[in-house]
């Protein structure tokens, strides 16, 4: 009896929530120290479990049957499910992210170790909306699911997860792959050499050695250029090589004369042309496996319900009563 | 017309409504409160008129969504909470403790959000992952149980203005302590309003981080923060079935509640979060 007194009395509550309250406290600056939360939600859900027990003993001995009451046995039943849901999804969940490119089909299980999920995946078609300001509005993907019991197709983005085989799947980045940066270097209009500028740092044509400085997807608003430096004996010259040189020309006739560094032809009979592909497209998939999820969210509408029925069916008059002192001790009976 | 135009008129509203309750302080005068009373309404009802040509102005310039995405925007939201409080509890309870405590809060935090550099007042349009129609419903229940928890603040501070200037007279002391019990009711009832309200919140953003991120809970600073603010108040909850000192005990707690209400509403400039708006 000392023992259940013990472990269901609202003081022992008081002091789990305050060890709780300070190791979340010292977990926001050092987050592993979270992990000791695990002993305090231990104890919460003994009491807990104590708690009710004892709240159900006592109220069926005195055959009190409300609404209110009910409230709080829900609240309290309904953490006691989100801690078991939490202590599932520990141990029983489990959680990945792929990398897969548009047009890739893969397969889950060569991709990810020690998961066991005979799943193809391909990402059909990726796309992007885009604001005026240029910012991501919403991108989704096609994805093709294929497993030994059928396959499926399915438009995936951020807020609309897919579910396959037992699993969902998140939408939850994309990106570019660097493309290839081609500089082109012709001698007396004939291509003596072309490499990829991404790759290579030193490149040798006819007499010339040249570094790769700087690769820029978008100089100046001007597109893709190439910063090098070239040498010829012990002539050195740095040179901007732009992909959109000629366009560049036509909207500043002058500017090759005003701006030498710019003249793809400055050391003629050599002339450098860049052009730097697009890179494909790629997303991020988050895939997991929550098991827990059904208790989770049992528990989480419990407990609203369970709140509002304390706040709903509140016991009348209490407010109003500000003849009716509280105790000795200033305690209010529940 | 800019929203900017009827929430300067409100703001400045509110510094006259404030400045009254406060007078009220000095000098007991129903009529001072009953004008702050007036001043709080005209300039709600300006606040809430500017949220509506702000989120009109949203739609017509593509971003497209109701006015509390970004930092600013929930600050002006929690403001008007506050004042809506304000008068709530004043006009429900006939309790002036309210608006000279909260109205003072809510003009403080309106003016932060005008005035404090950083804090970006453009309209912006959502970022994909905030596009979901449980952002209005996290937020405002969020924002609704800080307000809540507001108003306990001034209760708590309310008690200990009580128990120092009545506690100590003998012959008021059986008035006193009616009054502390009335306060402490009241604490009580915002305090489970505001847990409610909180609840229903963190549990909306649990549910959305589901579907948005798989993962209902990802111990992000914010939500850490919180769960605190949710556990103080459960501490409070609980005080009513223990202490001897429960009514102190309480008040305490009230005070420290919001104050951690705030840090959990600026902690995440300082920490990095995914709540983070600008």
């Amino acid at each position: 009896m000392i023992i259940s007194d013990f472990f269901s009395s609202p003081g022992l509550a008081i002091i789990i929530f305050a060890v709780i309250v300070l190791i979340a406290a010292i977990g926001l600056f050092f987050p592993s120290f979270l992990f000791f939360l695990f002993l305090p939600a231990a104890l919460l859900f003994i009491n807990l479990m104590f708690c009710t027990g004892k709240r159900l003993r006592n109220n069926l001995f005195a055959g009190k049957k409300n609404i209110r009451q009910a409230g709080i046995y829900l609240i309290h039943v309904s953490i006691i499910l989100i801690l078991a849901a939490a202590a599932i999804g520990h141990y029983r969940g489990w959680s990945t992210s792929l990398q897969i490119k548009e047009h890739e089909t893969i397969n889950i299980s060569d991709k990810i170790k020690n998961i066991s999920l005979p799943v193809s995946l391909r990402c059909e078609k990726f796309s992007v909306d885009y604001y005026d300001n240029h910012e991501p509005k919403d991108f989704r993907a096609r994805l093709t699911f294929a497993s030994p019991d059928g396959s499926t197709s399915s438009t995936i983005s951020v807020n609309r997860p897919v579910k396959f085989s037992g699993v969902n799947f998140y939408l939850a980045d994309y990106g570019q792959l660097p493309g290839k940066a081609i500089l082109t270097i012709k001698k007396n209009n004939r291509i003596i050499r072309q490499a990829d500028a991404a790759s290579e740092t030193e490149i040798k044509a006819g007499s010339l050695k040249i570094d790769i400085l700087r690769i820029e997807e978008d100089a100046n608003g001007f597109g893709p250029a190439v910063k090098i430096r070239t040498k010829a004996g012990t002539k050195q010259d740095t040179l901007w090589i732009f992909q959109n040189i000629e366009q560049m020309q036509k909207r500043y006739p002058r500017m090759l004369q005003d701006m030498p560094l710019l003249n793809p032809a400055l050391l003629a009979p050599y002339l450098f042309s860049f052009n730097l592909e697009k890179g494909e497209t790629y997303i991020v998939l988050d895939i997991k496996h929550a098991p827990e999820v059904p208790l989770a969210a049992a528990g989480a509408i419990g407990l609203f319900a369970g709140i509002l029925l304390v706040l709903i069916f509140r016991r009348s008059g209490k407010l109003k009563s500000h003849n009716q002192p509280a105790d000795k001790e200033g305690n209010m009976h529940d | 017309m800019t929203d900017l135009f009827p929430l300067g008129i409100a703001n400045f509203l509110y510094f006259a409504a404030a400045l009254l309750y406060l007078g009220v302080l000095v000098r007991r005068k129903k009529l001072l409160l009953s004008v702050a009373l007036l001043l709080t309404a005209a300039g709600f009802i300006l606040q809430v008129i500017a949220f509506f040509v702000r989120w009109k102005i949203s739609y017509q310039i593509g971003a497209g969504h109701v006015p509390v995405a970004s930092f600013y925007e929930s600050l002006l939201f929690f403001s008007g909470i506050i004042a809506a409080i304000s008068m709530f509890g004043e006009i429900r309870y006939r309790n002036g403790k309210f608006g000279i405590f909260l109205l003072p809060i809510a003009f403080l935090i309106m003016t932060a959000s005008i005035l404090v550099p950083g804090i970006n007042n453009s309209i912006e349009p959502l970022v994909p992952a905030l596009k979901s129609s449980w952002l209005f419903f996290h937020v405002a229940t969020c924002i609704a149980g800080f307000a809540a928890f507001a108003a306990t603040f001034a209760l708590g501070i309310g008690h200990f203005i009580i128990k120092k200037r009545d506690g100590n007279k003998v012959t008021g002391q059986t008035n006193a302590d009616e009054k502390i019990f009335s306060q402490e009711m009241l604490l009580y009832k915002f305090s489970a309003w505001g847990f409610a309200f909180l609840t229903a919140g963190i549990l909306s953003g649990a549910a959305w981080a589901h579907t948005a991120w798989g993962s209902y809970w990802s111990w992000d600073p914010k939500e850490t923060c919180s769960f605190i603010t949710w556990l103080i108040y459960a501490i409070i909850m609980h005080l009513r079935f223990t202490a001897k000192k429960s009514k102190n005990a309480a008040a305490i707690l009230a005070i420290i509640g919001f104050l951690w209400v705030l840090f959990t509403y600026w902690g995440t400039i300082f920490l990095s979060s995914l709540h983070s708006y600008n």
